[in-house]
């Protein structure tokens, strides 16, 4: 099956006063034609950056992509002229951001926004691009959609805001939907809606979907495959059902344990100690696990592990838990 | 019994117009009841909008209700004035949900933590500021640093610790956790329930998180736009949930096994607005098995078995 996004060693950067927050700190990762990459990790870990610098948004200055490749639909993008790349998003790639309420322009009706999304990117005039965003609006579920057309974001529900979302992002069939915590601010009675609305579309469209979430129920409902990032890096990747079953690094583990579900009434929870680091405090030529890790070794403080293969598409990044390196 | 809400209603007017006419009601609590055994916890649950902080706020008193009684320790606060609540807040207090708006940016936490005492006519020596730290698994020089320095978890931390400071019996936790990242969430659950052991306390736990609030409720309360739709034992609503919107609601959450996803149901439509809502079933809109009599009339809340009750005419 086709690559739809590779992504190679990408760094991205922000140059701030207080010094330089190596926010994406090499992240290699790539998402097949139809398939889904959940990118799981906590607040402050890099995954929105990932995303952002996939379309090239990540706001500059302070921020900079420093280092590395992205490409997308076999094309480089990181040298295409900001032109070439707006011409590009929204075709081969378009986003759907966690805040639905904040994400819709507030002063013109849904209709016109998702119609706006289709003439910026194709050569339809306007009764046809109007066509096409009543047919999204309609597919994404919106109920009496030519009505809703003519209405503005405020006289929506979140979950209906968030269709818009959906319906403007793959009204041009890109290849690549990236979907940046798209329920989170939703009810979960709301949320099943939309993650069972993105796989029906899904199936419709062949997009490959980079799913950005913390919640690792929604990974595990959507995902064929996992990365798990901290502090800028990616400390394990695999199918999905590899993560959830043998999750290897540290990390993963804590955050798998420290699920109340697992745990009985009564019964400690299990906790990562210490706190999650700003970008800022990422160290350097380490384990950036380590202050935390239950299981840190010597070797952790002063070299950085390799994300190493360790059999069937498992890589994980620990001397401890990995420590050989396997088959590149 | 410790607490014991009976028939709680908290209307808020809608204005509309130059004269700011009343047009309307919106029905954000009405008619909850709920009791909370001492050294118990209970867990209110729903989705936003559905009321459930409101019922928090008025169980502490900074809403004064519309109507029905709040009885804590036998005595009906809800209709206090602003000096008896003053002793009734030594036994109550709350924490709250946003790490970052809740603590004042201009104080230093040690002032933060003595500020309550402060009120109460005591004070709050540096011992006591120092101890309360301790208690709260944060370090004794905490006490002289402005919140902005401290992450999420460890302001939560410090509001905890705020909430402690008077010597409450009774807590109301609005949505604790769900500011914060997941490793972070589990220390303070499990700091939540280490304090409930050492000094008693009870909880009032009010979430939209069920597996938070199963891991740390003994009984749990599910409420949908102003009602409570089910109430029971926190193993018995997990093991045998009656209401259709409880049903719909434990279904929606997806599964940690992506080995056996069960694919999730979601209900259709929206939810309906409080505001002077249609009688009947507040559910009745989204209900998979709604009939003709779920729009007639109050419903009414039955019990179906012992300690389990719902509002549903399927159990009638």
């Amino acid at each position: 099956m086709e690559e739809v996004l590779r992504i190679e060693d990408l760094r991205t950067y922000f140059y701030t006063d207080e010094g330089i927050a190596r926010a994406v700190d090499g992240v290699s990762l790539s998402i097949r034609k139809k398939g889904t990459l959940g990118l799981v990790g906590e607040s402050g870990c890099g995954k929105s950056i990932t995303a952002l610098s996939v379309l090239r948004l990540v706001p500059s200055p302070p921020g900079r992509i420093v280092a590395g490749k992205i490409i997308l639909a076999e094309r480089e993008i990181l040298s295409v002229s900001e032109n070439g790349m707006r011409e590009m998003r929204g075709r081969l790639a378009s986003m759907v951001f966690q805040e639905p309420m904040t994400s819709l322009n507030p002063v013109f009706t849904v209709g016109t926004q998702v119609e706006e999304a289709v003439r910026i990117h194709t050569d339809t005039d306007r009764t046809e691009a109007r066509k096409i965003a009543l047919e999204y609006l309609t597919k994404v579920g919106i109920p009496a959609a030519r009505e809703r057309m003519a209405e503005y974001p405020h006289q929506l529900s979140g979950g209906m805001k968030q269709r818009v979302m959906i319906a403007m992002a793959l009204c041009l069939k890109p290849a690549l939907l990236i979907a940046d915590e798209p329920t989170t601010a939703l009810d979960v009675t709301i949320q099943a809606g939309i993650l069972r609305l993105m796989k029906d579309m899904q199936e419709e469209t062949e997009a490959a979907i980079l799913l950005i979430t913390h919640d690792l129920g929604v990974i595990a409902e959507m995902a064929d495959e996992v990365a798990v990032m901290y502090a800028g890096k990616i400390v394990e990747k695999g199918q999905c059902t590899t993560i959830f079953a043998e999750f290897l690094h540290p990390y993963t583990e804590g955050l798998f344990k420290s699920l109340p579900g697992r745990a009985h009434k009564g019964e400690k929870l299990y906790t990562i100690p210490g706190n999650v680091p700003s970008a800022l405090q990422f160290l350097p030529d380490c384990c950036r696990f380590n202050p935390r890790c239950p299981l840190a070794i010597e070797r952790c403080r002063i070299e950085e592990p390799p994300l190493v293969h360790v059999g069937g598409g498992h890589w994980c990044a620990c001397w401890v838990r990995a420590p050989e390196r396997g088959l590149e | 019994m410790m607490l014991e809400v009976k028939d709680l209603r908290m209307y808020f007017p809608v204005r509309r117009g130059f004269l700011r006419r009343t047009v309307g009601f919106v029905e954000a609590v009405d008619g909850v009841s709920l009791s909370v055994d001492r050294g118990q916890t209970v867990g209110l649950v729903g989705e936003s909008g559905c009321g459930k902080t409101t019922v928090g706020k008025c169980i502490v008193r900074l809403l004064r209700p519309t109507g029905g009684s709040i009885l804590f320790d036998s005595l009906d606060i809800a209709d206090l004035g602003s000096k008896e609540l003053k002793a009734y807040r030594r036994q109550m207090q709350m924490v709250f949900q946003d790490p970052f708006g809740s603590l004042n940016p201009r104080m230093i936490v040690s002032d933060i933590l003595a500020e309550g005492p402060r009120i109460m006519g005591e004070e709050a020596t540096d011992s006591r500021v120092g101890e309360l730290l301790d208690i709260v698994g944060l370090p004794r020089e905490a006490g002289t640093r402005y919140p902005h320095e401290f992450s999420g978890g460890q302001r939560q931390r410090i509001g905890i610790a705020r909430a402690l400071a008077v010597n409450p019996s009774f807590l109301v936790c609005d949505e604790p956790v769900s500011a914060l990242d997941v490793s972070i969430q589990a220390q303070i659950l499990n700091l939540l329930e280490d304090l409930q052991a050492r000094f008693s306390l009870s909880y009032l736990f009010v979430a939209h998180d069920l597996s938070v609030v199963r891991h740390i409720a003994d009984r749990i309360s599910v409420m949908y736009i102003g009602h409570i739709m089910e109430e029971a034992g926190t193993e018995e609503l997990f093991a045998n949930p009656c209401h259709p919107y409880t049903q719909a609601l434990f279904a929606s959450i997806p599964s940690l096994d992506p080995a056996r996803r069960k694919g999730l149901k979601a209900l259709t439509g929206d939810p309906p607005s409080p505001v002077d809502p249609s009688p009947g079933c507040r559910f009745a809109s989204r209900c998979p098995r709604v009939m003709e009599k779920c729009r007639e009339g109050e419903i009414a809340y039955v019990k179906v078995s012992e300690g389990h009750y719902a509002r549903c005419v399927l159990y009638y």
